[in-house]
């Protein structure tokens, strides 16, 4: 299916609806993150004692989507809908090319997180790559906690690219 | 004498075996309980379930579960051993600086009489468990680990000459109650020399 840039372009701007991690911060999490960066070789007994806070670099854990469902959900999110439509246009391959993260409010454990997308901005013109030839979408998250207060912003880049074979190079 | 090929001949000198009294003490012993590095947590089941596909109201639905007999969420008995797995810091020290969390504990001993004698070739050839009671989130599950039994005499198998040996973990939860035999069966080999120097370069 060859792509209408515009109907990407149409969703720039648009935000998904929030969604809700499928675990609150908890102290399990914290503790395998400290034992594997080695920062904390405590029992879970200590943690579950002494822990207030939790780490921010673990908010991404904690609102990843299920790694199965029994129920697959289909493309509803603005950014969804414009991966889907670059993927059905053959630019099948998604690179993550760079991710910034703004902290804005400490982590507490057993906090509730949620989180917005929205698609920010699209190249108008196919980009190059190692890879191959694609284009470039900019994600905004904006992560808040139970009580509504945003905790953290990020963006993140990411280029959607038809995949160049070994073969097809040469 | 052996011939060129290195093959002695049947009436040549017998080749050293293990000696099984080095071992026989430690057969049959279990050490003591040790603490879990976790305590059952309905993430941890979450996430099992999420990669085995099991939908199980049981384990991920609190609401159901506190109506269902056992009052509450429990955890998959397929799970036991995750939570009495060593800690990323214990697998670091044993496995690069060559430190045992609990050198004292039989199979640790066992493994280094088998080095010693040669059997550097380690294979896992069968697990079986056998479960008493339910695992429920928010138990601690301690362990015990012994061994249960090892030949007493060499055997011939396609990775070299070896024994086997099998251990025998015991899972308790915080009542010690015990939740699970576990039974998991090793083969220790000498490896032949073709291998040796396969793996030598």
């Amino acid at each position: 299916m060859a792509l209408d840039i515009a109907e990407v372009n149409a969703l720039v701007g648009k935000e998904s609806a929030l969604m809700a991690a499928r675990h609150a911060a908890n102290i399990p999490d914290i503790r395998h993150w400290c034992e594997v960066i080695q920062q904390d070789n405590r029992s879970y007994k200590e943690f579950e004692k002494n822990t207030v806070h939790a780490p921010s670099a673990l908010l991404m854990v904690w609102t990843m989507p299920p790694l199965w469902s029994p129920e697959p959900e289909a493309a509803v999110g603005p950014h969804e809908r414009a991966i889907k439509l670059l993927e059905d246009a053959g630019y099948a391959t998604g690179l993550a090319v760079a991710l910034e993260q703004k902290f804005l409010r400490p982590l507490k454990v057993g906090d509730r997180l949620s989180y917005r997308v929205k698609l920010s901005g699209v190249s108008q013109d196919e980009i190059d790559t190692g890879i191959g030839r694609g284009y470039q979408l900019d994600l905004h998250y904006t992560f808040q906690n139970q009580d509504g207060e945003v905790v953290s912003e990020q963006l993140c880049r990411r280029a959607q690219v038809t995949r160049v074979t070994a073969q097809t190079r040469h | 004498m052996a011939n060129k090929f290195g093959v002695l001949p049947f009436n040549g000198p017998v080749e050293p075996t293990m000696d099984y009294s080095k071992v026989a003490p430690l057969i049959g012993v279990q050490s003591p309980k040790h603490l879990p590095h976790d305590r059952v947590t309905a993430v941890d089941v979450d996430r099992w379930c999420q990669v085995m596909r099991d939908t199980n109201p049981l384990y991920t639905d609190e609401e159901y579960a506190k109506k269902s007999p056992y009052g509450g969420l429990l955890a998959p008995s397929g799970m036991v051993h995750v939570f009495a797995l060593g800690t990323m810091k214990a697998a670091i020290d044993q496995f690069v600086h060559g430190k045992c969390e609990f050198p004292d504990d039989p199979n640790v001993k066992l493994n280094v009489v088998v080095e010693e004698e040669g059997y550097t070739g380690v294979m896992a050839t069968a697990q079986r468990q056998q479960h008493f009671k339910r695992i429920h989130v928010g138990d601690e599950i301690h362990w015990t680990i012994g061994i249960l039994r090892l030949s007493d005499y060499d055997h011939l198998t396609r990775q070299g000459v070896g024994r086997k040996y099998q251990i025998l973990y015991q899972f308790y939860n915080q009542n010690d109650e015990l939740l699970c035999n576990q039974s998991f069966d090793v083969l220790v080999y000498r490896a032949p020399m073709s291998t040796r120097r396969l793996y030598a370069g």
